[in-house]
């Protein structure tokens, strides 16, 4: 009799080891606790307050201003054009000095691009971080433009040097020159493009955190 | 020694199974991966990226220079297709330019004309260049993250390119201007993945040589 008394309580006891787990809190109905797929146990969603949602329109907005005065300072009608001149001059397909004046061109409008990134206003942290990323790039740039046309210039006087069979000394100089200039507007142009890159990095991420249509992929060329 | 009420076992046992489901029942929430489109890190640093860190001065490890070169495959894999999208970016821009300035017909169909060449010679490169991307080599994650991305570029390129001749020639026939311009925005669209996914391949690449104690590749490399 006194066994029948045990036997009651052991097998509730039991079968409340077994149904436990389904009443913890962080449980899911095979036991697995990491496993979630309808996330119904992660932390509720925080509907955006209507002030959170401005503030994401605004950083929209002023990244809109930035991707505007970077296209209108060269990203449309600079630097495809540089671009593809240079891939041209490479392949011989155009002179060093018409080269050239595609590099005066694209650098004439970058130094107006600079200025136009500059009066954009932004008062949101987000956008002011692009916004400093793309200058310190707009100017690299520039320089990388000024240190090209350098260059070439180094390159069409040791063509002429050489053309004229004069002294081979001032040809090396002219060599030295023009490797030290290459070298510079390399460096130079691989920092703004790398400014650029990491802008459109930033503004996209922050455009899908808060939900809002990203920028074309070429807003900062 | 008197046995326990039963009752009061009861509760002693029930309490131990509650307890002991309490134990142990902490999610282990998996990291998410990071999501495409968001600044992307190398998931997974090499342990030889441990090894560059500790002495800037020292050499990339071996292992970090096989990945130099596996690398520097796949952008060589790629770079026919980064070489002619400035190409087609400049014909069109001329084209829209003759466009939205009333230019007219004649100007506006012979841009249109170069942009479809430029369009045909992008073409021709996407296809030997996703063979050459697909066979390249490949070891870390950072690497086949980086293949993957420029196989998304190049797939969505290809799209755009059947995109954009559709789009000329609906403007070439005189098609309604709310044609022409969804038929631009459709290439538009499948353009910008190519380009989303080429920087994304671009930031991968340049983290994980970082990492690795790499210089980075050019920033141009990957378009």
């Amino acid at each position: 009799m006194r066994r029948r008394h045990w036997v009651g309580p052991v097998v509730l006891c039991v079968l409340l080891a077994i149904v436990a787990p389904t009443l913890a809190p962080g449980a899911s109905v095979d036991g697995d606790a990491a496993q979630d797929p309808a996330g119904v146990d992660q932390a509720p969603q925080v509907e955006p307050t209507e002030d959170a949602r401005e503030q994401a329109r605004q950083v929209r907005r002023e990244l809109r201003e930035l991707a505007r005065a970077w296209a209108d300072g060269g990203g449309t009608f600079g630097y495809p054009f540089w671009d593809t001149a240079g891939q041209r001059w490479r392949a011989r397909q155009i002179t060093t000095a018409m080269y050239r004046e595609y590099v005066t061109g694209y650098r004439d409008r970058l130094e107006a691009g600079c200025e136009l990134l500059d009066a954009v206003d932004v008062d949101t942290d987000p956008a002011g971080d692009v916004r400093s990323l793309l200058l310190s790039s707009c100017g690299a740039r520039v320089d990388a433009l000024r240190d090209q046309q350098r260059w070439l210039d180094a390159l069409i006087e040791r063509n002429a040097t050489a053309a004229a069979e004069a002294d081979a000394e001032a040809a090396a100089a002219l060599d030295e020159r023009a490797t030290e200039l290459e070298t510079e507007w390399r460096e130079h142009l691989q920092e703004s493009l790398r400014g650029t890159r990491l802008a459109m990095d930033q503004a996209q991420a922050q455009l899908d955190e808060t939900g809002l249509t990203r920028l074309p992929e070429d807003a900062f060329i | 020694m008197p046995r326990p009420a039963p009752h009061v076992l009861a509760i002693l046992l029930a309490t131990l199974a509650l307890g002991a489901a309490g134990c142990g029942g902490e999610d282990a929430t998996p990291e998410p991966r990071t999501a495409p489109g968001s600044t992307q890190a190398d998931p997974a640093p090499e342990p030889d990226a441990e090894d560059a860190d500790d002495d800037v001065d020292a050499p990339p490890s071996p292992a970090a220079q096989a990945t130099d070169r596996r690398f520097d495959r796949l952008v060589a894999a790629y770079a026919p297709v980064s070489s002619r999208v400035n190409f087609l970016v400049a014909a069109e821009t001329l084209r829209a330019d003759a466009v939205d300035s009333d230019a007219g017909e004649d100007i506006e169909r012979e841009r249109a004309g170069v942009v479809r060449v430029e369009n045909e010679r992008l073409k021709q490169e996407l296809l030997p260049a996703r063979t050459a991307v697909l066979a390249a080599a490949v070891d870390s994650e950072a690497e086949r993250l980086v293949q993957q991305s420029m196989l998304e570029a190049i797939d969505a390129r290809l799209r755009s390119t059947g995109e954009l001749a559709f789009a000329l020639k609906a403007a070439g026939n005189g098609s309604a201007d709310t044609v022409v311009d969804q038929r631009f925005e459709t290439w538009r669209a499948s353009w910008d993945a190519s380009l989303r996914a080429a920087r994304e391949a671009t930031t991968t690449m340049q983290v994980a040589r970082e990492e690795r104690g790499l210089e980075p590749a050019p920033e141009e490399a990957i378009r």
